[in-house]
Formats: C-alpha cells, structure tokens, sequence
C-alpha cells in the first residue's frame, strides 16, 4: 500500500500536476453571512443552561415523588380545592363587607342630623316621651283580685 | 465563532470545492453542500473540538454529505445518469491547447469512474493523503482504498494513453 504511494509513474506525476479549478471568490461573502445566520452560541449556550435546570428540577421533583406518587398528587389535588374554595369565598364576601363598614360613620350623621332638625322643628328634644306608668295596683298580687272583681 | 468560520472557510473551502465538484460533477450542487458544511459546523462549533485533522474531518463531512445528497437524487431522477451528459469544469484553465485538450479529457475520464473511485483517485492525487487517511476519511479498509485508486487510475491511464503520449512524446 505504502508501496504504491511511493512509486509513483510518471503518469501520476503528470495528473498530480494538473490544479483544480478555483472556487468562485463571490461565493465567500453569502455562504459566510448564512453561516453566521445560524452560529448564535450566546442563544445556544442559554437554550443549553435552562435544558439543563429543567433537567435538574424534572429529576429532583421525580426522586421526591417517587415513593407514592399517586398520594402527592391526591395532596396537591386537596390543596388546590381548598385554595379555589377560599378563594371564591373571599373574592364573594368582600364587597359585602367593605361597603358596610365605609357607610357606617356616615349613616351615624345622618341619623343625628335627622334629629337635631326634628327637635328644631318640635322644640322637643326629638325623643318621643313616654306615657307616664299608670299606678298599679300596690299591694301583693293575691290580694288584686278581691279588688278588681267584687263579690 | 463567526471568525472561526471564516478562517475554517479560508483555509479548507478551495480543497472541498474541488473535492465536491470532482465529485458530484455538478456545481450548483457543490455550492449547497459546501454551504451545508457550513451550517453544519457553525451549529455545532463543538464538531472540531479536539480533531487533529481540520482539513481529513471536513472532507470526511462533505464526502458524506455528498454520499446523502447523492442518495436523494439518484432516487429522484436517475442522478447519475445524468451526471455522464455533464462535464463541468474540474480543473483550472490553460491557454496550451494541448494541456486544455488533455484536461478536457481528464475531467472526462474522471467523471466515468464510479464516485467511490473518484473520490480516492482525487484524495490521492490531489490531496496528497495516505490510504489510511483516505480509508479513514471515507469508512473503508486501507486496502479497498488501494485497490480502488488502483482500479480508478488504470481506467484514467487506458482512457487518456493515446493523449498523454502525444503530449509527452519527445518529438513534442
């Protein structure tokens, strides 16, 4: 083999002598520029570096899923629910607290406006006064029937 | 990585031209799979990491590029019959008629020796390699390499004796 790389006849000598056309020198600057177009290794090494974090937390989550997975999930399922069912509650009574607790103070005033123009308008102090108790009958309640129904 | 590029262009793109030409026999296919060694390496720049041979591995990478490319439209169209209607021009020009009339018949002969032939025949003669670069660099045994630079060679000298002994005929 080596044999006949060696011995070379002149005819060999004769084709190795022939030069191979040039490559066209336009072809340089568009098969460059589409070369760059696809080299990003910026892109490439971030696209590799998330991979490999993904990679990372996909197999942490497995080894701490592994044992029972099906009960994690059942847990997760739970917890979402609860997390739905608080939310949903609180997103629902909400607005029927709030409103209530701003128009407290300003219902106060108008109740009391109500009342300092009714005792300007009655000259009253506005409070309607109480008849006065009638005297009952005095004495102890096994004596009041002799007195309110005579024999 | 851009630089790298355009110095892997500077230094290795005239040898696979030429070897890819000679081979596919067809320029606009040289053109796109020189550009697809490219590609190839400006998206994995790691491919070069740690080759002692630049030169052995990109020819290695056309050569099965070409082999892909080949494969694709020889069941499309019958490529290579149509690569004997087709005699692109291998070699640089010479105002010596005899040398122009004797390339013309080179590139010729070249083009009907079967491709794997052709593609020893040029790695020996035009690039110099060893039969065990060339077996490497094509997955082959050394010994096949041989045997078919062998085979592709008589053919060249039995195709162009007549010519190449006019030409170096001591009368000339």
């Amino acid at each position: 083999m080596n044999e006949i790389s060696k011995q070379q006849d002149p005819f060999e000598k004769r084709l190795q002598r022939e030069r191979m056309r040039q490559l066209p020198a336009d072809w340089r600057a568009s098969m460059l520029s589409a070369a760059r177009a696809v080299s990003h290794p910026a892109a490439a090494q971030d696209s590799r570096r998330l991979r490999d974090v993904m990679f990372d937390l996909r197999l942490r989550v497995r080894d701490l899923l592994w044992p029972c997975p099906q009960a994690w999930g059942a847990i997760a399922a739970v917890w979402l629910l609860l997390l739905f069912l608080d939310h949903s509650a609180g997103a629902g009574s909400a607005p029927l607290i709030e409103p209530s607790r701003a128009a407290l103070p300003a219902m106060v005033s108008g109740f009391r406006e109500q009342q300092r123009l009714l005792v300007e308008l009655t000259g009253t102090s506005g409070v309607p006064e109480r008849p006065a108790p009638k005297p009952g009958p005095s004495g102890p309640r096994s004596d009041r029937k002799n007195n309110s129904f005579p024999v | 990585m851009p630089d790298e590029i355009e110095q892997l262009y500077d230094q290795h793109a005239q040898a696979l031209f030429a070897f890819l030409l000679n081979f596919t026999r067809n320029e606009p296919d040289t053109r796109d799979l020189l550009q697809e060694v490219l590609i190839k390496i400006a998206k994995q720049p790691g491919l070069l990491r740690g080759v002692r041979n630049p030169r052995n591995f990109l020819l290695r990478l056309a050569h099965n590029l070409a082999l892909d490319f080949m494969r694709r439209r020889s069941a499309l169209e019958k490529y290579h019959a149509r690569l004997a209607d087709e005699s692109p021009q291998v070699f640089a020009t010479n105002a010596d008629p005899d040398e122009a009339q004797f390339r013309e018949c080179l590139t010729a002969a070249l083009g009907e020796l079967p491709a794997d032939q052709r593609a020893v025949v040029h790695l020996k003669l035009w690039e110099g390699l060893t039969f065990e670069e060339i077996a490497e660099l094509l997955q082959t045994s050394p010994n096949t390499a041989a045997s078919r630079y062998r085979y592709g060679l008589d053919k060249l000298r039995q195709r162009l004796r007549p010519l190449y002994d006019e030409i170096t005929s001591p009368t000339k």
